[in-house]
Parts: C-alpha cells; structure tokens; sequence
C-alpha cells in the first residue's frame, strides 16, 4: 500500500514538473542567471541556448580583450521571454541587479535581446560612465547596420556576434575608424592637442630635469680649503630597504683639490606591497568586484541612468 | 557627595543627547543633499530633452510642411517648461507640481508631433531624424529613470525625519519634507517614440 502510495506521488511530482521544463522560462532579473559569479571570463548569459557555444566562446573572447584593455564590462544577455516586462526598462533593472562596470567609472554595457514575438528586442543599456563614448545614437546605428539584418533573419546568433564584434571594434578604435564604421563624418571636436604642443613639454621637462641635476651636481665651497672644487659625487644603499625595515643610503661629497670627503646618511623607505612607490599608473588595470581568489567574480557595481538604445524588429 | 552624583548624571544626560543629536543632524544632511543630487539628475534629464528639440524640430521642418501646428506647439510647450524651474532646497508639493506639469505639457506636445511624423515615409528614411529619435527615446528612458531614483532617494528621507526621535529634531533646524514625482497620469506618460 505504502509502495503505491510513494510510486502515486514520485508520478504527481514528475508530471508537475513537465511544464517547467517545456514552458519556456519568463525570466525576472533575479533569475536571470548571472555566469560571471561562476567564471569571471564569462560574459554571456544564454540559459536559452540562443547563442551557440562557438559563438558563445568568439563573443567571451572579444569581450575579454575590451576588459582588460579598457576595463569596461560588457554582459551579453539572451533569453526568449521576460514575461510582460517592459524590455527597455528590464534592461536598467538587470543593469543595476548586477552592476555592470567599475564601481568609481561606472564603465558597463549590457547587450540584451529578447526573442519572443511579442518583445523581440535587442537593447543596449550603458553605464553612466560611457554614455560619453556610446552615445544613444551611436548604439542605435550599430544595432541598425550590424544587428538587425541578421537578427531579422532569425540568425540570433551570428546577429549577436557581429553586434559585439562592431561594439567592440567601436570602443577600441580611433576617431577616424569610428566614422568610417558608422558612415558619417566624426564630430570633430578641435579640442585635439597638436603635435608641438608634445614638443614643447618635453623640451621643458628635460630642461627641468637639467636644473634639478644641476643643483644637485653643481660645484660648491670646499669647507676646508676653500676652492670651489668640492662636489656631489654620487649616493649608494648601504642598507637594503626590506618590506619589514627601512634601509639606509649614503651620499657622498668630495674636494677634488684637498680630497676632504663628506658623507650623509639618508633614510629609504620601508617596501610597501602593491606597488605603492611605482609609477602611479592604474587606471584601467583594477579588476574590480573580485569575489574570490579563484575563478568566479562579479560585476564591479556600476550603474546607469537609462542610456542606450532599443531596437526591436 | 549626593550633589555630585547629580552633576554626573546630569552631563552624562547631555553627552549622549549631543552625540545622539550630532550622528541624527549629520544624517539629515547628508541625505538632503542626496536627494539634491538626485533632483540635478532629473532636471539634467528633462534638460537634455529640451536641447535635443530644436534640432527635432528643424529636422522635421523641412519634411513635414503640413504640421506647422504641431510643430509650434512643440516649440511653445518647451518655451514654458525652459521657465518653470525650481529650486533644489524647496521641493515642496506644489513647486513640483508645476514642474512636472510643464514638462508633461511638453512630452504630450512631443508625442503628439511624433504621431503625425508616422505620415512621412520620407522622414523616417532620413538618417539624422532616426538618430534624433533614439537620442530622444533613450532621453525619454533616462527620466523615467532618474524621477524613480529621485523618488526613492526622497522617501528615505522623509522617512528619516519623519521617524521619532528625528521628528523633533528635524523640526527643530527645519528639516521639510520633500515632495515626490507622482505616478504616470497619463498626462506624464512618456511619447511613444517608436515606429
């Protein structure tokens, strides 16, 4: 009796399962499964299949790429539904739920597209950070010439790589690119600095470093023999600066005439870890959002303010 | 020995009303100017639509000669709302309502332009006009946006002071509540920019 009952109820159970499995999903923001916590290099969220998996590892690739030489962070998102949601405003929500780009740059991109005939859309939403570069009007011109026409066709994903690919090849690329890529003369601003401007600079920065030199070699008053011979000879560690101890370094003074020899002692600063006494170049290297050490992370917690652009088809 | 007792007492009483005091006004202004910065956002916004109009406008000119109506309507709703300003320190009901029903004035005339422009096959093929369009539309999107961020923004502050003990705080150095942008009547209704 027991048996039947638990063979009765394995069976409710699995039926109640079916329409999960062959429904396709509405997906809210929270269910939209966010790959990156997984695997950081992984840019593209495809629950649907939609995008292929060669597709799939050609759009992480280039994604990539931009990361680590411009640090925006860019999601791909493709799904079939999202219920009755407004896909425009779906789009700054999941934007938000996972803070796409650098915290302090707010440096994200989300690449959505939707399948179901009723919401067939694909959208770009920036951060607030590259508004600037990826204009509403720009990512509407990308979407119409490099999008479109595929996604029309039903060609998801060659449409969504090419987007990316044309995206991508928009923010690395010059001025002069750029037009050429969206048919229209670039906006030239007259704010570009012109080559003697570089010239200037350095001449005055060597000439900087000449006086500063100077001051430092220049020859001095001996104070023993009184000849103007006596001079900066050079400086050398005599300590070693460890990351737990300061070091000690030694400059050294001599008269070429009578020899007297003077030595100072300088104090050098302990090591700091993380390249503090570097050069302070860090811009766009951070990583940010790490969430661990090993594979997964997230997003760096930017926002955006809406920006963008939608085209459905 | 008892008076001293008291004395004690007594400064303890006012060290933690001043600490307490402190930490409550201190929050208070912070998020004041929160919902200042959240206020400047919004009227970036509603800004950015009123530059792109001249443009629209003078694209369509030449396309659309039949809608000379439509189009002054646009120009007159946004000559009104480039005047209806306000102050980021006195967001009280009544000044918001005005804003907002100036800028409603506008989005309705803009929506109502896009409508008839649905009748000229030549404009829609003219590049600079989409462009305008998505520029438009992502403006559009930007201030449905900013007015929600705004609105939460504003409702934790006035819960803040709103709440006992900060109530007679607030009240004290004059703390207002701030008004909030009311839902979309309709008359706020973002225009349908879509073809």
């Amino acid at each position: 009796m027991h048996r039947i009952k638990a063979i009765l109820l394995t069976g409710l159970f699995l039926i109640s399962l079916i329409p999960s499995v062959l429904a396709s999903q509405d997906y809210t923001v929270e269910s939209i499964p966010n790959v990156r916590l997984g695997d950081r290099t992984d840019h593209v969220s495809n629950p649907d299949g939609i995008i292929t998996p060669g597709d799939a590892a050609r759009i992480n690739q280039i994604l990539n790429m931009v990361e680590d030489s411009l640090g925006i962070e860019v999601a791909v998102v493709a799904v079939n539904s999202i219920g009755d949601n407004d896909a425009r405003m779906f789009a700054t929500d999941l934007f938000k739920h996972w803070g796409l780009g650098k915290k302090s740059k707010d440096n994200g991109l989300l690449i959505q597209l939707v399948t179901e005939p009723a919401q067939r859309s694909v959208v770009f939403e920036t951060g607030y950070g590259i508004e600037g570069v990826l204009p509403d009007a720009i990512c509407h011109r990308l979407q119409q010439n490099y999008m479109i026409p595929d996604l029309k066709a039903g060609e998801y994903s060659a449409g969504m790589l090419k987007g990316v690919t044309a995206v991508a090849q928009y923010l690395m690329a010059s001025d002069y690119e750029r037009s050429a890529m969206t048919g229209s003369p670039s906006s030239s601003r007259g704010d570009e600095v012109p080559m003697w401007v570089f010239g200037v600079f350095g001449v005055g920065a060597l000439g900087f470093i000449s006086f500063i030199s100077y001051l430092k070699y220049r020859p001095r008053t001996c104070p023993r023999c009184g000849k103007k011979t006596y001079s900066y000879v050079g400086k050398h560690t005599v300590v070693q600066a460890t990351y737990h101890s300061e070091g000690m370094a030694e400059e050294v003074y001599r008269c070429k005439s009578c020899g007297y020899t003077h030595k100072e002692n300088h104090r050098i600063d302990r090591l700091r870890r993380g390249g503090g006494s570097g050069p302070i170049f860090m811009g766009g290297g951070g990583l940010g959002g790490f969430g661990g050490g090993g594979g997964g992370g997230s997003w760096g917690g930017g926002r955006s303010g809406g920006g963008g652009s939608i085209s459905r088809f | 020995m008892f008076k001293n007792k008291v004395v004690w007492i007594i400064i303890a009483i006012v060290a933690i009303l001043f600490f307490w005091g402190q930490s409550a006004y201190n929050h208070m202004v912070t998020q004041d100017e929160g919902v200042k910065t959240a206020w400047s956002q919004v009227e970036n916004q509603y800004q950015r639509r009123m530059d792109l109009i001249p443009n629209l406008v003078n694209t369509v000119k030449g396309y659309a000669t039949h809608e000379k109506e439509t189009l002054e309507g646009v120009v007159s709703a946004r000559a009104e709302a480039t005047k209806t300003t306000i102050d980021p320190s006195n967001l009280t009901e009544e000044s918001l309502q005005k804003f907002q029903s100036a800028q409603g004035q506008l989005g309705n005339a803009l929506s109502r332009l896009m409508l008839v422009l649905e009748r000229y096959p030549d404009l829609k093929a003219n590049q600079n006009f989409l462009e305008l369009q998505a520029q438009l539309e992502g403006t559009e999107n930007r201030i449905s946006v900013e007015r929600m961020r705004f609105n939460e923004v504003a409702q934790a502050y006035n819960t803040y002071i709103r709440k006992f003990p900060n109530n007679l705080l607030s009240g004290m150095f004059g703390f207002q509540p701030k008004a909030y942008f009311a839902a979309d009547s309709g008359a706020e209704k973002a225009p349908k920019v879509e073809f």
